[in-house]
């Protein structure tokens, strides 16, 4: 069972606002799982953590990577994109999470096989809720695929 | 001859029957005399002689009588028989003289012969009498009788035996025999056919025929001296007695009728001056009419003789060509020809002449005295004398100048309309750059000019050429070949005087003052094209063949005058068209600005909405971790501009979320689609739910139509409304009702409400973005509500408007096009 599993679950939170990554550890601090947060800055740091390239050479590789769609250098969506036409990648769910409600970019985000796509909510409370339903969906009910 | 009763006419039926009596009695006696004193004989020369010579001598008279009055005389065959006679006469004369032997049987002999071979004659047609139409033949005639007749008694030896021991021999017998037959025949001859007119004369030569007849058959019985042989001597006399009475009958007839001839030429004398005096009043009266009718005559008529004199010519001819009759009796209608027409005139005038024709029709000019051309149309016939020669001309002459006036109006109109025509279809069917071309080639071929350009001023006053003939064109030396001639240089020159003075104007004169190189011009005519007062252009020909006449000045200001309207509108045309396509280009750019401007707006309200929210929720977020970690344990100060800090943030937060909304309804709207309005306002309701019941509000809705729009931003507009009814309701209950009714092929919708109403100073505002009416501390909100519902009719096609009043309630109302806006 997953909550067997003997080490924490990993997450990777590809966010360039400071101000959101200490809310999302505020609110992944409470979790009922274990887990360790590794965050990166921009959408190459992403791509290079997940590839486990330059500095993150010894990355582990994420079980969920929770994604802002706006970013630095390499945007979000590109991510996505890479992430989901990576054979090795694509089995990580992504939860895109950005304060856009913009209809195109949700069906965008659909269309690249993200797993989910989710509205920052503007109010503390409803943020914290959302990443802590987060938390609770896709590390307690859902099954992850297998590491290798 | 003219008829006359005749005494004898009783006796003349029987003189046939006589002539036979008296021939067969004649033989008889001669027979019973023979027979009955066959011993007797007579010698008597002197006798003898005398009956022959009486015989003779009447035989010659009758002969002379009947020779001399052959003329005049219907029938040749008296002619003849008076030849008979001449020549019996002559050789009887000569047998009178010869006493005895064959000489003496020979001449008599010959005599009858003679005489029955011309009597019988008579019997020949009277076509072959062709002897009797010489003049010489009875004096042939008579010499050959004659010479034969002395050649007898010259030569006795030459004749055959004529008597043979005191008889005759068959030859005298045969003679004298076929001699009497033939007088015999030609007797009858006349007893059925007439050779006199009188029937007596006939009768009466028919017993001398039958007379001399009986004589020659008794002849056969005779003897010299004999009884019978001087019977047939007294019959040969009673014939030649009856012949002398014959003429002298025909003598008394003839005085008779002479006399009576007299008064019938009397007679026919009188009745013919009656009747010449009938006829020349005739001829006078007839004359006279016909001078009438010359003289009165519409129409002009002459007579002319083949020359071209005038012989007679009458006072309408005068008037038609201006000259008295007498000036005109002077000379040939030569004189007044017109040139041109003389040759065309001539070459029919001798066709008639040589017979090729009786009459020619031609249309010519004549030179009036004044010397005006006058158009006639000439008829002329030919009249020739009895002999046939050509005689003179009766020429019909008719005024047709105002014909010819007429048709050629009619013919200079007709040519007008035509060009007319062509010249509008030029301008219809041809491109800009060809009209030009066509219209010029047009008045080449109407002015029959050698070149020529057609240009038109432009706004800056310049003439511009665009056409010209283009041969002249290249073989043009002038250096400066431009097309454009501004004002200031046109000189004056006939073309800048003609547009200055407006008027079209020529010259038959070469120009000299022409540019070096330019190919001469001997003649021009320059018509400048006014239109409205304005010369706007020029038409210019040059080198016709001939001088430039009167007629091709109006011809070419005729084509400039038809030009003119057209070349106007058309530089008019151009003109607005300039200044349309400037207009729109100004309108396009503006628009594009515009469109620019809205667009980079929309992109401004996007961004500057999403970005702005980055970090107003970092305020908001962490403004509420403060306040939730640290509350009561800061003063109360700190808590209060907490809470000022969140609900700022909040706030912020709405009129971003208005803003963003506001700026998608273009660029994000829906297709409109068929929208049930009842069920838009039914799920509007059902998300008011609330509201509603916190408020007691009763809303109520009529029956709502369908119609084409986008569902979600009309359910906005209701929403809108309804909720900014159930909000700004006063002191009330709210009581909304919510209708919609077509109004000129609009849906009109209405939400009304019981609320304090607005100020009408404020009707237009409230639509305005951002712009609110109340203090924030008695309504929520953020002023964009109004503004978005306006942006959304608009978008569908319709508009929005407020009527209230304070303290009436508020009706809000929108329309929305039936079929929707694409």
């Amino acid at each position: 069972m997953i909550h067997s599993r003997p080490r924490p679950i990993q997450i990777l939170l590809v966010e360039d606002n400071p101000g959101d990554v200490r809310l999302t550890r505020e609110a992944l601090s409470s979790a009922k799982v274990s887990n360790a947060l590794n965050v990166v800055n921009d959408g190459e740091a992403a791509m290079d953590y997940l590839c486990q390239r330059g500095e993150y050479v010894d990355a582990v590789r994420p079980d969920l990577i929770l994604l802002d769609l706006n970013l630095p250098k390499k945007n979000g969506r590109e991510v996505l994109a890479e992430v989901k036409s990576d054979p090795e990648l694509k089995r990580i769910p992504v939860v895109v999470l950005t304060i856009s409600k913009a209809d195109e970019d949700i069906l965008h985000s659909y269309n690249l096989q993200a797993n989910c796509y989710i509205n920052k909510p503007v109010d503390l409370a409803g943020f914290l809720k959302v990443v802590q339903s987060v938390e609770e969906f896709w590390l307690t009910v859902v099954a992850l695929p297998p590491d290798r | 001859m003219v008829e006359s009763a005749n005494p004898a006419s009783a006796a003349e039926a029987r003189i046939p029957l006589i002539a036979a009596t008296l021939t067969v009695a004649a033989m008889a006696v001669a027979f019973a005399a023979n027979w009955l004193w066959p011993e007797f004989s007579w010698q008597t020369y002197t006798v003898h002689s005398a009956v022959e010579a009486v015989a003779a001598v009447a035989s010659v008279l009758v002969a002379i009588i009947l020779i001399s009055a052959k003329e005049g005389e219907g029938r040749s065959g008296k002619y003849v028989f008076g030849l008979g006679l001449l020549g019996m006469g002559l050789l009887d004369i000569q047998h009178a003289f010869v006493a005895e032997g064959d000489g003496f049987v020979f001449l008599h002999s010959a005599a009858v012969l003679v005489g029955g071979s011309m009597f019988a004659l008579v019997w020949v047609p009277s076509t072959g009498f062709w002897l009797a139409r010489q003049r010489a033949t009875p004096w042939i005639f008579g010499s050959v009788v004659l010479a034969s007749g002395l050649a007898s008694i010259v030569w006795p030896d030459l004749l055959p035996d004529m008597v043979e021991s005191g008889r005759f021999t068959s030859v005298s017998i045969a003679a004298n025999v076929i001699a009497g037959v033939l007088f015999l025949s030609a007797g009858a001859y006349l007893v059925r056919n007439p050779v006199w007119s009188d029937r007596l004369e006939n009768s009466l030569f028919a017993l001398v025929a039958f007379a001399l007849g009986a004589s020659g058959v008794v002849f056969a019985y005779s003897e010299p001296w004999g009884l019978s042989w001087w019977l047939w001597h007294a019959y040969r006399l009673a014939a030649f007695l009856v012949l002398l009475g014959l003429v002298a009958h025909g003598y008394a007839i003839l005085s008779a009728n002479l006399r009576l001839s007299l008064v019938d030429v009397q007679k026919h004398r009188d009745h013919l001056e009656d009747l010449v005096g009938e006829r020349t009043a005739e001829l006078a009266y007839s004359e006279q009419r016909f001078r009438a009718i010359f003289e009165q005559a519409a129409v002009g008529i002459a007579l002319v003789a083949p020359d071209g004199r005038w012989i007679d010519v009458n006072s309408r001819l005068c008037e038609i060509v201006g000259y008295d009759r007498e000036e005109l009796l002077e000379g040939k209608f030569q004189d007044i020809t017109h040139p041109d027409d003389l040759e065309p005139g001539m070459a029919l005038l001798q066709e008639t002449l040589d017979g090729v024709r009786d009459s020619y029709v031609l249309e010519k000019r004549y030179y009036t005295k004044a010397g005006a051309v006058v158009w006639v149309n000439l008829f002329a016939s030919l009249v020739c004398s009895r002999s046939g020669e050509p005689d003179y001309f009766v020429s019909v002459v008719e005024d047709i100048s105002e014909q010819k006036k007429t048709t050629e109006a009619l013919e200079l109109w007709r040519r007008n309309e035509q060009l007319n025509a062509r010249i509008g279809d030029a301008f219809l069917k041809h491109a800009d750059d060809k009209v030009f071309d066509e219209v010029l080639n047009l008045a080449l071929e109407v002015m029959e000019s050698e070149f020529g350009s057609l240009g038109y001023v432009d706004d800056a006053g310049a003439l511009v050429v665009p056409t010209m003939t283009r041969h002249i064109w290249t073989q043009c030396e002038v250096a400066d070949k431009s097309i454009v001639f501004p004002r200031e240089e046109w000189g004056d020159t006939i073309w800048p005087r003609a547009m200055r003075q407006k008027e079209t104007l020529f010259s038959n004169e070469p120009s000299t003052r022409i540019p070096e190189g330019h190919v001469p011009i001997s003649r021009t005519v320059a018509a400048p094209i006014v239109d409205r007062g304005e010369a706007i252009g020029l038409i210019h020909v040059a080198n016709k063949a001939s001088d430039y006449t009167r007629e091709d000045v109006g011809r070419l200001d005729m084509i400039a005058r038809r030009i003119a309207p057209i070349l106007g509108a058309r530089l008019q045309r151009d003109r607005n068209e300039r200044a349309r396509d400037k207009a729109a280009e100004e309108l396009r750019s503006t628009a594009e600005r515009l469109r620019r401007s809205n667009d980079e707006l929309q992109q401004f309200a996007y961004v500057a909405s999403h970005d702005l929210q980055e970090p107003l929720r970092m305020v908001s977020s962490f403004a509420q971790l403060l306040a939730e970690r640290y509350e009561g344990r800061l003063d109360t100060n700190a808590d209060e501009f907490i809470g000022f800090v969140v609900e700022g943030a909040n706030r912020m937060q709405d009129l971003i979320q208005g803003l963003l909304e506001f700026s998608r309804i273009e660029s994000r709207g829906a297709v409109f689609e068929a929208t049930d309005c009842n069920s838009v306002i039914e799920d509007v309701l059902t998300d008011l739910q609330m509201a509603i019941e916190e408020t007691d509000a009763k809303v109520t809705y009529d029956r709502m139509p369908r119609l084409q729009a986008d569902d979600r931003q009309i359910a906005r507009v209701f929403l809108n409304l309804v909720s900014n009814a159930l909000k700004f309701c006063g002191d009330n209950t709210p009581k909304i009702h919510i209708s919609a009714e077509m109004q000129n092929g609009d849906w009109q919708f209405s939400v009304s409400d019981n609320g304090p109403g607005i100020d009408p100073r404020y009707h237009d505002r409230v639509f305005q973005i951002f712009q609110r009416l109340n203090r924030r501390e008695d309504y929520e909100g953020t002023g964009m509500g109004l503004a978005i519902c306006k942006r959304i009719v608009e978008r569908h096609g319709g508009r929005i408007w407020v009527e209230s009043s304070p303290g009436e309630g508020a009706e809000f109302l929108f329309t929305i096009p039936q079929g929707g806006v694409s």
